[in-house]
C-alpha cells in the first residue's frame, strides 16, 4: 500500500569527517515531500543542499534523525531493503551526468531496467518511450562523448524516468549547462512532472531553476528557513 | 547485458587491456611450456632408466632384493620355463631377460682381477638396452663364448677385441670351475664403479660355470609403462613365491628421486608464475577500477550491492582470464611447432651419460590446467583490485574525481 508522502524526514543531522575534524553540514532538518510535487532546494553554496539530497537519495547513511521513505523507516531498513529502494524507487540526475561512457544512449537507459529485471520486450518499449520523451530517440545509438552537454543531461533524465521511480532526485542538474540549455532541461522536468505526475526533487542556487519549481525549500547553514 | 558491459569496459582502454591479456598469456603459456618441458624430461628419464638396466621391472623370489644370503642361489628362481610361458603371454610384454649375477676372477694368463659377472640372454638384451655404450667391438649378442668387459676391467686386464680371457669361479656346490671366452667388446655406462667391475657373458656360459639352471632375476621389457600392472597382477596371483618390482622402485635413487625433484621444482616455479600474474593484473586492474570510482558509485546509488559490483568486475576478470589464457596456450603450441620443433638440447642429466633432446610433451590435461590457472589468477587479480572500490561508501565514490 503506497503512502501519500514519499518522504517524511525528522530531525536529520549530518556531519562530514574531515581528518580529525567534524564539519557540520545539516542540523535538525524536518521535511515532507508528497507524491507529484516538484520541489527545489535553494541556498548558497555550502548550505547543505547536496548533503540533504544525498540523505534522501540513500547515498549517505543516516547519522541523526530518521527518514520515512514511502512510509518505511530507513533507520530500520537493512542494506538489502535499501538497495531495493535505490533500484526501483529513486532516479538520479547528477550535475556531472554520470552516464556510462562505453554505452550508447539507448544502452545507458536500458541498463538499470535490465537490473530491475524488466523483460526485454517491455524494456525496449520503456527505453523508446523515455528517449522519445526527452527528444533523443533519433540519437539513441550515440555514445555520451558524441553528444552535447544538454543532450547528455537529457539522456540522464531519460535513464532516471525509465526506471519508473517514485521520485527523481536532481542535484544541480543545470550547473554544467549554459542558460538556454539549462532552461530546456528544466522545461523537460516540468513537463515530466505535469504530464506524467513524476515527483521531482531538485537543487540549485540558480534563480532560473527556482522559477520552475512548484515548491521552494530554503536552506541556510544546514538548516531550513 | 552484464557480460556485454564487461566487454565494452575492456574496450575502454585497449592498451591496458592488451597489457593484461599479455600478462595472462605469458603466465599460462609459460606454465604450459614449462609443464610440457618437464614432462619431456621425465619421459627422457623414464626411457633412460628403463633402457639402462632394469627394463620396466623385474621378477625375483619374494624378499630376495632386501636380503643378503650366504648362498643366494638357494633363493633363485627355479622353474624358468613355466614362468616364461606364462609371463610372455601377458599383454604388453615384449622382452624377457633372464639373468644371474656372480663373483668371479678374470685372468689373461698374467694378470688376474676380480669382477662381477652377469649371465644374460645377449640377443634379447642387445635389442632392448641402449645405455650400455659399447666403445670397442660389438655388444654381446649370440656369440656362444663371448665376453663383454667394462672399460675399467678391460684396461686392468690390458686386453683387446678377440683376446682370450678366462673366467674363474665357484660352482654353487663349492668346486672351482673355469670358462675360456673371447672378448667381443668393451662398454662404459658413465658409472666408474660399474665399469670397473662388471662383465657380461652368455647366460648358458654362466649356468655351466655355476653348475645350475636357476635364475637370479627376470627383467621385463614392455610395450608401455602402463602394462606393468598386469604383469604384477599375474605374478601375484599365479607365482606366490615370486615378486615383481617396477623400475621406479629398483632405481629409486636415480629415477624416483629425479622425478620427485622435478615435480617439486615445477610446483615452485608454478607458484612464482602465478604470483607474478596475479600481481601484474592486480596492478593494472586497480588503476582501471580506481578510474571508474564515480561510475561504480552511480551503480551503487542505483541499487547494486557491493557483491553485484564484484560480479560485474568478475566478468571482466573472466573475460581477461579466458582470452589471455587461451591466447597463451595457442602461443605455446605455436612456439612448440616452430622454434622448439626439434626439442631443446640438454646437457647430461644426473644418471644420464649423454646430452639429450627434450621434446616438449603436451597433454590436454596440462593445457587445461595452465588455462584454468591463468584464467583463475586473472580473476583473482581483478577481484582483489575491485574489492576496495566495491566496498567504498557510495557518497565517497561519487565525490571522487
Ligand atoms: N566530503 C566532504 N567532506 C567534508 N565536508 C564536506 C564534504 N562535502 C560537503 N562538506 C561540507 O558540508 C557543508 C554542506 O555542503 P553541501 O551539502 O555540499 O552544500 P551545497 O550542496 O549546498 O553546496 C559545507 O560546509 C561543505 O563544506
Ligand atoms: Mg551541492
Amino acid at each position: 500500500m503506497s503512502h501519500l508522502a514519499i518522504y517524511e524526514a525528522n530531525g536529520i543531522g549530518f556531519a562530514y569527517q574531515l581528518g580529525s575534524q567534524k564539519v557540520n553540514a545539516l542540523t535538525d532538518v524536518g521535511l515532507t515531500i508528497s507524491r507529484g510535487e516538484f520541489a527545489c532546494l535553494l541556498g548558497p553554496s555550502g548550505s547543505g543542499k547536496t548533503t540533504l539530497l544525498n540523505l534522501l537519495g540513500l547515498i549517505e547513511p543516516l547519522q541523526a534523525g530518521d527518514i520515512r521513505f514511502d512510509g518505511k523507516s530507513l533507520k530500520e531498513s537493512n542494506e538489502t531493503e535499501k538497495n531495493s529502494i535505490r533500484r526501483f524507487s529513486i532516479g538520479f540526475v547528477f550535475q556531472s551526468f554520470q552516464l556510462f561512457p562505453v554505452l550508447s544512449a539507448e544502452e545507458n537507459v536500458e541498463y538499470f531496467l535490465t537490473r530491475q529485471g524488466v523483460r526485454p520486450g517491455e524494456r525496449k518499449e520503456k527505453v523508446r518511450e523515455a528517449l522519445t520523451s526527452v527528444g533523443l530517440w533519433e540519437h539513441r545509438s550515440k555514445r555520451p562523448l558524441e553528444m552535447s552537454g544538454g543532450q547528455r543531461q537529457r539522456v540522464a533524465i531519460a535513464r532516471a524516468v525509465a526506471k519508473s521511480p517514485l521520485v527523481i532526485i536532481a542535484d544541480e542538474p543545470t550547473a554544467s549547462l549554459d542558460q538556454t540549455t539549462g532552461r530546456g532541461v528544466m522545461e523537460l522536468f516540468r513537463s515530466l512532472n505535469r504530464d506524467k505526475g513524476i515527483t521531482i526533487l531538485a537543487s540549485s542556487h540558480d534563480p532560473m531553476v527556482h522559477e520552475f519549481a512548484q515548491r521552494r525549500i530554503q536552506l541556510k547553514d544546514g538548516r531550513l528557513c | 547485458m552484464l557480460i556485454r558491459v564487461a566487454f565494452k569496459n575492456l574496450m575502454r582502454n585497449p592498451r591496458r587491456t592488451a597489457t593484461v591479456l599479455l600478462t595472462v598469456a605469458m603466465g599460462s603459456g609459460s606454465l604450459f611450456l614449462f609443464h610440457g618441458f618437464n614432462a619431456g624430461i621425465m619421459n627422457q628419464y623414464l626411457e633412460n632408466t628403463v633402457h639402462s638396466r632394469y627394463g620396466h621391472g623385474q621378477i625375483q623370489t619374494s624378499g630376495y632384493r632386501e636380503t643378503v644370503y650366504e648362498k643366494p642361489w638357494e633363493h633363485w628362481i627355479t622353474d624358468w620355463e613355466s614362468l616364461k610361458n606364462r609371463i610372455s603371454k601377458v599383454e604388453g610384454v615384449t622382452h624377457l631377460f633372464p639373468r644371474v649375477e656372480f663373483f668371479a676372477l678374470l685372468t689373461n694368463g698374467k694378470i688376474t682381477v676380480s669382477g662381477r659377472g652377469q649371465g644374460v640372454d645377449g640377443v634379447q638384451e642387445s635389442q632392448f638396452f641402449t645405455t650400455l655404450n659399447v666403445e670397442q667391438g660389438a655388444t654381446l649378442s649370440d656369440q656362444p663364448d663371448g665376453i663383454l668387459l667394462g672399460k675399467g676391467l678391460a684396461r686392468a686386464l690390458d686386453v683387446k677385441i678377440g683376446d682370450r680371457v678366462t673366467v674363474l669361479g665357484n660352482t654353487i656346490y663349492g668346486s672351482m670351475n673355469a670358462a675360456d671366452l673371447t672378448v667381443v667388446g668393451v662398454f662404459h655406462t658413465g658409472s666408474k664403479d660399474f665399469d670397473d667391475v662388471v662383465f657380461r657373458i652368455p647366460l648358458q656360459q654362466a649356468h655351466t660355470l655355476l653348475d645350475t639352471d636357476r635364475l637370479e632375476s627376470v627383467a621385463l621389457g614392455l610395450a608401455s609403462v602402463g602394462d606393468w600392472a598386469k604383469v604384477e597382477a599375474v605374478v601375484k596371483a599365479e607365482f606366490p613365491t615370486l615378486e615383481a618390482t617396477p623400475f621406479a622402485v629398483l632405481d629409486k635413487v636415480y629415477y624416483q628421486h629425479s622425478v620427485d625433484w622435478l615435480g617439486s621444482q615445477f610446483a615452485i616455479i608454478q607458484l612464482i608464475i602465478l604470483a607474478v600474474v596475479v600481481l601484474g593484473i592486480f596492478n593494472t586492474v586497480s588503476t582501471s577500477v580506481l578510474e571508474r570510482k564515480q561510475e561504480i558509485g552511480n551503480l551503487r546509488a542505483n541499487g547494486e550491492s557491493s557483491i553485484q559490483i564484484m560480479q560485474l568486475l568478475s566478468w571482466e576478470g573472466v573475460a581477461l582470464g579466458v582470452l589471455g589464457a587461451a591466447f597463451g596456450i595457442l602461443l605455446a603450441f605455436f612456439l612448440n611447432a616452430t622454434l622448439l620443433r626439434n626439442g631443446i638440447l640438454m646437457p647430461p642429466a644426473p644418471g644420464i651419460t649423454r646430452q639429450f633432446h627434450v621434446l616438449i610433451e603436451f597433454q590436454w590435461s596440462m593445457a587445461i590446467g595452465a588455462f584454468l590457472m591463468g584464467a583463475f589468477s586473472a580473476m583473482a587479480g581483478t577481484v582483489l583490485a575491485g574489492l576496495r572500490v566495491a566496498k567504498m561508501p557510495i557518497g565517497e565514490a561519487l565525490r571522487s574525481v
